[in-house]
């Protein structure tokens, strides 16, 4: 701890160039629906498959679904089931029952987060799309992750996806995209990739007749490298011609406190 | 009973901002590993799972700032509440949260409740409280131990108690910032903001 | 259905495995391949084995269906019109259109056709011969008018069926059936099928106190899927008797109620959605006597569900020994003729028909029975009178025929139970009357 100062007005130092870049960043993702992330360079397979699966957590507590963050819930998960292993006489109904939601949810989102990096084991992901409430023809909320335009390269020649992970949470939460001020319903959240027809993946479902809904707002979350800053060429758009929707055969369903 | 619900008072409208500030801070606390996770316990409030220091010298000094601040909230002279984070062993100021707080001093002179619900500012607040939270997915890590401190900025010819000391801005040199949602009872104003070190390792 | 020189048309749906990737110009490229080594076919059937191992990776079944079952000589594909509808199943469960303010409310479910849910139900139909495929050409029909934007005002159609007739002869089924069906024939038209189930019971349970608002929005959400002009939107509304019940009862009463702003509101709203192209609306009433909605009254699609006539009772009962030898819990298979056979053989006694006559004496004495009665009979025979894990099809027939007596003296027994249910029905009504 520290001790409590008081201390007279100093006016302080607003840099001006910084608050215009995010304005920027906040009208395009009110007026467009879209986040551009560049990154400075390529990344890996596995640096994919982790923004996916960081923005799928991270969606799903900003949207309300999940109570406190999917790192909490899983600390929380863990001490409570240590105190119910030693004070077995103790728990209650109420308790157990919320706890056997908080479980299910997050056995869930699990599974899915692990077939996510199967599948990203399997083919290039260049779209996921998180569709929530409603059904997959008209969700109540739609979002897109993009990946089309991300240069892909070994580790070593890749920026650290920690960095590339701070520069993409910090651009979202510049962008406000996912606030709420209101109360956000529980729904279900459905997981659809777009990922080669041969790939061979089993577990996701694949929706060869599945179109992006368009009559709903779809909130584009566009990853990309900057061409200048890679020696690798960028994926055309024939490069996708055998790229078809899968569906993840579950939900994921939140869950309030 | 019911003029509470339907509007709100200087001293409804300060008691809020107060309660912001102990669950923003004990949050702050808590997502930013200051003091260990075992040492927090869970509430629910504001319909969200928060969590609260149990550590009794943390949850006591907390208290009395936060009451001196509700007195100041009530009086309109506080400006600035700053949470500072330092790097225990070098002193470096690491991260510097500011919430900037504008009060319609008017309401010292009427008396009638302002035309704005205690839901619809407490859903405000969440969605600010929800943003504390989502800063850990871009702020960077703190690597060594670290220390905090509290600076309150206010009107001049206050009159400050003894145990407070003056103190620099404390200011990071080389720093981003990061702008979280504002929200308003009517009478106080709060704007929330992160500065952080810049790390070039991207 | 001769007509002149016309090739006869040939339909064949290809239901493709859920997890296939395979594009759908290779399934039906090995599909027809498939039929040409296999040309010569004597009505409907249905191919779940196959001798390739493209159909067998990628295809669950090859089916020739809605063949009129009177076909005295084989057929060689080779010479007839082939359309080929490939599909895959919808997995997902219904979901609800639930309204923003209160979850609690479920105004309707909805199923992305076709549907898994609804599979194998058109085939466990049995009706008069020719209602299906009729009903089928029909709605067809209409939609291809409308498609093509025929002039409604020149030649008098619409998309609006009706079917009635007495409980329990599977009319709501057949409105799934029916909906699935056309989702797979038109699946070159329309990408997909909707199929909206509005739910009358909380229609007039729970929003008779609330305004009509809620009846606006729940359309809203119903024209949001009509705007997807590449979806076939069906809007199911069942026992739509209820809707004339209300209407009637408040007519009667002085003041126009919430009641009645509700099913204005519901008739209104469906004028307005019926006018789509890609709309079709099924309603479906237990009364059999003249409906007085004037929304209904338009339908052009009215069609009488009976209860199953003594070959449909027959083909009921043939379809269920089928799958319990199947399932082997008839063993051995034996042999059971169709109906259609038995009439060419003149219902001749022999060795090998013995069982199917009778099993069409059984079929005789079970006429009167619901639909829905008669599918759960083999359940009843199995669970009273056979009590062991296998059975010969002789012993289980005449389980079958004690369990047909069973079920008739209960009937009996339960119109008596009606007659209270009718009473107590009566009562309700009269309370209905006064809060108008």
């Amino acid at each position: 701890g520290g001790g409590i100062k008081a201390i007279l007005p100093i006016p302080s130092t607003n840099p001006a160039r910084k608050i215009c870049e995010s304005d920027e960043v906040i009208r395009r993702a009110q007026e467009e629906g879209c986040v551009n992330v560049v990154f400075p360079g390529t990344v890996t397979q596995e640096g994919c498959c982790r923004f996916v699966s960081e923005i799928l957590k991270c969606i799903l507590y900003q949207r309300q679904q999940l109570p406190m963050t999917y790192d909490q819930l899983v600390y929380s998960q863990k001490k409570q089931q240590a105190s119910l292993q030693v004070n077995r006489k103790h728990y209650h109904c109420s308790v157990d029952m919320d706890w056997r939601k908080c479980q299910q949810t997050l056995q869930e989102l699990e599974e899915v987060l692990q077939q996510l990096e199967v599948l990203f084991s399997l083919s290039r992901v260049p779209r996921v799309l998180l569709l929530m409430g409603g059904s997959i023809v008209l969700p109540k909320e739609l979002y897109e992750i993009n990946m089309e335009a991300l240069v892909l390269a070994g580790g070593d020649q890749s920026l650290r996806v920690s960095s590339c992970l701070r520069q993409l949470f910090r651009t979202l939460f510049v962008a406000d995209l996912l606030s709420d001020t209101r109360p956000v319903r529980l729904m279900p959240t459905t997981v659809l990739v777009l990922a080669h027809r041969d790939c061979g993946v089993g577990w996701f479902r694949p929706k060869l007749q599945f179109k992006v809904p368009t009559r709903v707002k779809n909130q584009i979350i566009a990853l990309s490298s900057d061409p200048s800053a890679c020696k690798e060429p960028r994926a055309d758009r024939s490069d996708w011609q055998d790229y078809v929707w899968f569906q993840a055969p579950m939900t994921i369903k939140g869950f309030s406190n | 009973m019911t003029s509470t619900l339907k509007g709100i008072t200087l001293k409804g409208s300060a008691e809020l901002v107060a309660e912001f500030f102990s669950f923003g801070i004990n949050s702050i606390l808590y997502q930013r590993g200051i003091y260990p996770p075992e040492t927090f316990t869970r509430v629910t409030h504001y319909d969200m799972s928060l969590q609260l220091t149990t550590d009794p010298k943390l949850k006591n000094y907390l208290t009395n700032v936060v009451s001196q601040l509700k007195e100041w909230l009530f009086e309109c002279t506080v400006q600035k509440l700053v949470l500072v984070i330092t790097c225990l062993e070098t002193n470096e100021v690491l991260e510097r949260w500011q919430f900037d707080i504008e009060c319609d001093k008017s309401a010292k002179e009427s008396s009638a409740p302002r035309e704005k619900s205690i839901k619809t500012i407490q859903d405000e607040i969440r969605s600010v409280i929800r943003q504390i939270t989502a800063t850990v997915t871009f702020l960077p890590l703190l690597e060594t131990p670290c220390a905090f401190d509290l600076l309150v900025y206010t009107d001049k010819d206050l009159v400050v108690p003894d145990k407070w000391e003056e103190s620099g801005p404390q200011i990071i040199d080389q720093s981003e910032e990061v702008r979280l949602r504002s929200f308003t009872t009517s009478i106080h104003k709060v704007n929330s903001m992160v500065a952080y070190k810049r790390t070039d390792s991207v | 259905m001769e007509m002149g020189n016309q090739k006869q048309n040939i339909i064949v749906e290809v239901h493709v495995k859920s997890h296939s990737t395979a594009k759908l110009s290779e399934v039906k490229m090995h599909v027809l391949a498939l039929l040409n080594r296999h040309s010569m076919v004597f009505g409907n059937y249905r191919w779940t084995e196959f001798d390739e191992d493209f159909l067998r990776k990628h295809v669950e079944s090859v089916a020739i269906v809605d063949l009129e079952e009177m076909i005295t000589q084989p057929l060689d594909l080779k010479s007839c019109s082939v359309s080929v509808h490939i599909f895959t199943l919808n997995e997902d469960g219904p979901s609800t259109l639930s309204l923003e303010d209160d979850e609690e409310l479920s105004a309707a479910n909805h199923w992305l056709l076709p549907a898994a849910e609804f599979h194998g139900i058109w085939e466990s139909l049995v009706y008069e011969s020719g209602v299906k495929t009729q009903l089928l050409d029909y709605v067809t029909t209409t939609i291809y008018f409308s498609d093509k934007n025929v002039d409604s005002n020149l030649i008098s159609w619409n998309r609006v069926v009706l079917l009635h007739g007495p409980p329990g002869t599977g009319k709501t089924s057949l409105c799934k059936a029916l909906a699935q069906k056309l989702s797979i024939r038109l699946s070159s038209r329309y990408s997909y099928g909707q199929f909206v189930e509005i739910n009358s019971h909380s229609l007039f349970s729970k929003w008779f106190s609330e305004s009509g608002k809620l009846v606006t929005k729940m359309f809203q959400k119903i024209q949001q899927l009509i705007d997807d002009k590449d979806a076939l939107v069906f809007v199911l509304i069942d026992e739509v008797e209820s809707l004339t019940a209300a209407r009637n009862a408040c007519q009667a009463g002085t003041e126009p109620s919430d009641a009645i702003r509700v099913v204005n509101s519901v008739l209104t709203q469906l004028d307005q959605i019926k006018r789509h192209s890609n709309v079709v609306i099924l309603t479906t009433s237990n009364v059999t006597e003249k409906i007085d909605l004037a929304f209904v009254d338009r339908a052009d699609i009215k069609q009488y569900i009976g209860p199953p006539s003594e070959k449909g009772i027959y083909n009921i009962y043939l379809s269920c020994l089928e799958e319990l030898m199947k399932c082997q819990l008839i063993y051995p298979r034996q042999q059971l003729f169709t109906m259609f056979e038995l009439e060419t053989m003149g219902f001749a006694k022999s060795e090998v028909s013995e069982h199917s006559l009778n099993l069409r004496n059984i079929a005789l004495k079970s006429k009167g029975l619901s639909g829905r009665a008669l599918r759960k009979l083999p359940f009843l025979a199995h669970a009273l009178f056979v009590k062991s894990p296998t059975v010969t099809l002789e012993r289980f027939l005449e389980a079958m025929d004690r369990a047909v007596d069973k079920q008739r003296e209960e009937k009996v027994n339960l119109v008596n139970v009606f007659d209270i249910v009718m009473y107590h029905t009566a009562l309700t009504c009269q309370l209905f009357w006064s809060s108008c």
